[in-house]
């Protein structure tokens, strides 16, 4: 297996690292879910509570992962800057989607590791988000998480 | 007449010697590949089969949303775009297979025949939504042995085949 030549040294430093960007976008997940919360109401806001509960939990598990592999997760920022102002029910579900698209993402990156329970973790993570975005956009997606330029065009 | 014989054989004696004595240094260079030159052609690799796998999945796939959607055509409005996404998902998949010329690749087997009709549109949906899971959860069984981007390609159907699942789950709840 390729994975098997590179030195651990190397092979954990890019499992941090892919570690990290998920760390950041699910930190990102909850700064924006408590922003969405506050323009929804009834079952929307009861959806965003419960996604913003499960995104605390998935930063504290990667946080975890991060400190196992021996390195210090990146403290969140204070604050966040949306894309847009986030002054109305609509523009919070269009920034929900946004994050969970941002975590699918970042998930994404797990998948190209050499570690094999990571990369199955990473996959599975995925579908858990891409369903969110999913529910919130309203329509679903052929190629979560990857870019245009991973896809052949004419293929 | 006698002589020129005895000549051209004299002449392709030294030919053969000569060229012999050429060939010695390659042939020595050579000879610890002569095993492999005698080796049948190497197969598909670990990663060709399985992209090979994937690609007879959705096209499978494929199938049973078509004879679903000849079943029942009033559900063809909803299904089209799952659809659709699975014949990108398809074109995607078919792109990344390059078969080397010197390997001969059995003809992909063709997928096997769509599921019995279901009784009706909301046993349809149920069908599919089944038939998603099952695809989504054997893109995961493809992860461990594809290189990284075909892997990430794998795990990107695979969540596109999990939000279809529970996309059919709601419309089967709203077709009962």
């Amino acid at each position: 297996m390729p994975g098997d030549a590179r030195p651990a040294a190397a092979a954990s430093s890019a499992d941090v690292a892919a570690l990290q960007g998920v760390l950041a976008a699910e930190n990102a997940a909850v700064y924006g879910y408590g922003l969405a919360g506050a323009q929804l109401s009834g079952g929307q806001l009861s959806v965003a509570q419960q996604d913003w509960t499960l995104h605390r939990a998935a930063s504290a598990t990667i946080s975890a992962m991060i400190t196992q592999r021996g390195a210090a997760p990146a403290a969140a920022p204070v604050a966040y800057r949306p894309p847009f102002r986030v002054n109305s029910a609509a523009a919070a579900v269009a920034l929900t989607a946004i994050l969970e698209d941002g975590l699918v993402t970042a998930y994404l990156g797990l998948v190209a590791l050499d570690d094999r329970s990571l990369r199955t973790f990473g996959a599975q993570q995925m579908q858990a988000a891409a369903i969110r975005a999913a529910g919130w956009r309203g329509s679903t997606m052929a190629f979560p998480g990857l870019p245009a330029s991973a896809l052949r065009s004419g293929g | 007449m006698r002589e020129r014989l005895a000549a051209t054989r004299a002449l392709s004696r030294r030919r053969v010697l000569a060229v012999s004595t050429m060939m010695l240094p390659l042939a020595a260079t050579a000879s610890c590949s002569v095993p492999d030159l005698l080796r049948p052609p190497p197969g598909l690799s670990a990663s060709v089969r399985t992209l090979r796998a994937s690609v007879t999945a959705e096209q499978a796939l494929i199938g049973t949303y078509q004879h679903v959607i000849a079943a029942y055509p009033a559900l063809a409005a909803m299904l089209r775009p799952f659809l659709a996404q699975h014949e990108d998902h398809l074109a995607q998949l078919k792109s990344r297979l390059i078969i080397p010329p010197h390997v001969t690749a059995p003809p992909l087997p063709a997928p096997s025949a769509a599921a019995a009709p279901a009784g009706s549109a909301r046993a349809a949906l149920s069908l599919l939504e089944r038939a998603e899971r099952a695809a989504a959860a054997s893109q995961l069984e493809r992860l461990s042995t594809a290189p990284p981007a075909q892997a990430q390609l794998y795990a990107s159907i695979a969540a596109s085949e999990a939000t279809h699942a529970v996309a059919l789950a709601a419309l089967s709840q709203k077709a009962g």
